[in-house]
């Protein structure tokens, strides 16, 4: 159990050693997540109350293509020069890899939820409650969980890359649904109220994948 | 358990092609082999197949007495490789490179450190442990890639090198040989693959040739 | 086999004809309604035949034997073919009836997601040489998907609903029952044949493979391998 967690953690920490030496991956990602945002806000821009309105489906949106871009970043190192390969030849548990990538996963999305959703509150005029922590946190989970797992798993095709957004965009449509709505009502400083059902199924939503996905490691993080 | 590996009418398929077939090999433990072919005999994934990281499509393999296809765990533990691909972050430094291999293979971080530093003085790149991979020679990262297989090397049965004689020095080659000396007077079982057929064969007492993905020869070297 | 194809062909024929010709006109929507005896029973075989998919995935995770996996995609091919005439045949009949060609409500929006879903399961196979190791991830990911499955419609479903408040029997003309039902049995019986006519198929496609693929024996080589032999 130990061993397990160690793998997990020096996976996570060799990640972030990483992500800090080669910074401008990430901000050229960032910054296609912000024009996205930009770009909606334009387009919809005529009519600024059915812009407040559409505030979370469309950060979801953003906070969901741009997180399409860094998990096949954060995978693209490991296919490089056989790196995969290595890891688990020093006997690394398939799932403490997957483990390791999904914490480095989740901190990237959240990372990117904390550039965008200022500009999201900016253009479209929008407060920020801090119940809006808690949704966002649980819909980045979500989207790392089976993000960590496909992008994985399509890193070591040719075409994977391509391929990634075809299988994860309906294993997501859940979460994405739940994290939109959940967002709404945070903003509408109603999480904990009446339509709290959501936040619950956002929660059991999270929970069915993490197991399902770790469960699926062992198979798919492997080589053979 | 006295053999290192075990193959029975072992093969490997990748869509139509075979790239490896009919292989019944078997290796003592303590054996020291030398494997030889052109390229695309099949011979890198020949050897990977023995290190479990590729399948085989048809028949058995048994490595330190352990089914590849069921008990990878246990082999993983007591094999190392050296392949074509150097496994390297090419961001993080050759120390941190190997600090991940020790954290990984669980051994606790003092110790860890203490023979990273042994390791790094034995192979002479010391000065160089704190630069980035990716502004090493080629042949000072494959050093550093030496020194990853040395890390565990109080419980590895096996080893496997897959042409590790090329982009090192003359100085890396020396340190190379003499690590296979040690190895063999431990009684580790090493299956060495090289182009430089005298390179090899001073190590080895047995020879197998690998063409058109099967054994074309296994005996004594002539 | 053929007599059969045959047989099945007459019977398809006859409920069809009966359904879109014999049976009277629905009360509210004439003769328009008709459709439903062909979409309808695609929609039914189309889930149908992604349950079959799911079965073989999880045959091949617990037996490992290629026949599971052929039966997975195999299945999974009929079922992509009666969910796009599914999908199709409702935009068409939803477009006289609801006045949209397309809406977001649970049933439509998870047979459109299952559509994208086994799409992505057949590319990801085509992706993979190794076919045990393609075996085994498109056994894992068949899971994936009809996992996700009961989620996607339970997510939407709170979001909205406005699918057609699903006819019962009774609501509905006996002799229309009739004709549904037996379009219901004429698809069943078409498409179990395009099944075993696939699978058929695929047999071949797997055996023929290895026969090509194994090189040429040479004087006094050891006998080519047959089967697996595990310890």
């Amino acid at each position: 159990m130990n061993l397990f967690f160690r793998q997990t953690l020096a996976i996570f920490r060799k990640d972030l050693a990483m992500e800090v030496r080669e910074g401008h991956h990430l901000v050229s990602i960032v910054l296609f997540g912000v024009l996205l945002l930009l770009l909606f806000s334009f387009a919809l821009s005529v009519d600024p109350e059915l812009m407040r309105r559409m505030a979370p489906g469309l950060l979801w949106l953003a906070v969901f293509f741009t997180s399409i871009l860094s998990l096949s970043h954060a995978f693209r190192k490991e296919t490089e020069d056989g790196q995969w390969d290595g890891l688990l030849l020093l006997g690394t548990d398939p799932r403490a890899l997957y483990l390791g990538k999904l914490m480095t996963n989740l901190a990237l999305v959240l990372l990117f939820q904390a550039v965008l959703l200022p500009m999201m509150a900016i253009f479209f005029d929008q407060s920020l409650p801090l119940s809006l922590g808690v949704s966002l946190f649980l819909g980045s989970l979500g989207i790392a969980t089976v993000g960590t797992l496909y992008a994985g798993l399509t890193a070591s095709f040719r075409e994977g890359q391509l391929l990634l957004p075809l299988l994860l965009f309906p294993m997501l449509v859940p979460v994405l649904l739940c994290s939109v709505n959940v967002t709404a009502l945070a903003l509408a400083h109603d999480l904990f109220g009446q339509q709290r059902a959501w936040l619950k199924l956002l929660i059991l939503f999270d929970t069915i994948f993490l197991l399902g996905s770790l469960l699926f490691a062992e198979t798919l993080f492997d080589r053979s | 358990m006295d053999m290192a590996v075990e193959m029975l009418g072992a093969g490997k398929r990748y869509g139509a092609h075979w790239v490896l077939s009919r292989l019944n090999v078997s290796i003592r433990r303590g054996d020291t082999v030398a494997i030889f072919g052109k390229n695309g005999s099949g011979k890198s994934t020949f050897l990977k197949m023995i290190a479990t990281l590729v399948a085989p499509s048809t028949g058995s393999v048994l490595i330190l007495g352990h089914d590849v296809r069921k008990d990878k765990g246990p082999i993983r533990r007591r094999i190392r490789m050296l392949g074509h691909e150097k496994q390297l972050y090419d961001a993080l430094t050759a120390r941190e490179n190997l600090r991940l291999a020790g954290d990984l293979l669980g051994i606790p971080a003092p110790e860890r450190d203490a023979k990273i530093g042994h390791i790094l003085d034995r192979l002479q790149i010391s000065r160089l442990a704190d630069r980035r991979i990716d502004e090493l020679s080629e042949g000072t990262k494959k050093r550093v890639v030496l020194g990853r297989l040395i890390l565990s090397q109080e419980r590895t049965d096996l080893l496997l090198l897959d042409e590790p004689h090329p982009t090192l020095d003359d100085e890396g080659r020396r340190i190379l040989d003499d690590l296979i000396s040690e190895w063999k007077s431990q009684g580790k079982t090493i299956l060495l693959s090289s182009h430089d057929h005298a390179q090899a064969l001073r190590h080895a007492h047995r020879l197998l040739i690998i063409a058109d993905g099967t054994v074309g020869y296994d005996g004594a070297p002539k | 086999m053929f007599v059969l194809s045959v047989i099945a062909a007459a019977f398809f024929a006859f409920a069809e004809y009966r359904g879109l010709f014999i049976v009277p006109p629905d009360r509210m929507m004439g003769d328009v309604y008709r459709i439903l005896f062909v979409h309808v029973p695609s929609a039914w075989m189309s889930m149908l035949f992604f349950l079959l998919s799911f079965v073989g995935s999880a045959g091949y995770l617990i037996r490992r034997s290629p026949a599971w996996d052929r039966l997975s995609y195999c299945a999974a091919e009929v079922g992509l073919v009666m969910n796009g005439l599914a999908l199709f045949l409702g935009s068409v009949w939803g477009k006289p009836t609801w006045g949209v060609w397309w809406t977001w409500d649970p049933r439509l929006t998870t047979t459109a997601l299952l559509f994208v879903m086994y799409s992505g399961y057949l590319i990801l196979r085509r992706l993979i040489n190794d076919p045990d190791r393609r075996a085994k991830v498109a056994a894992s990911v068949g899971l994936l998907i009809f996992l996700n499955v009961p989620l996607v419609y339970m997510s939407v479903k709170w979001w909205r609903s406005l699918h057609q408040v699903q006819s019962n029997p009774n609501s509905m003309d006996p002799s229309m029952v009739v004709s549904l039902r037996l379009s219901a049995f004429a698809f069943l019986a078409v498409c179990l044949l395009l099944l075993i006519f696939r699978l058929r198929l695929a047999k071949k496609e797997a055996d023929l493979e290895e026969r090509l693929s194994l090189p040429p024996e040479g004087p006094g080589a050891p006998r080519a391998p047959q089967s697996k032999v595990t310890t």
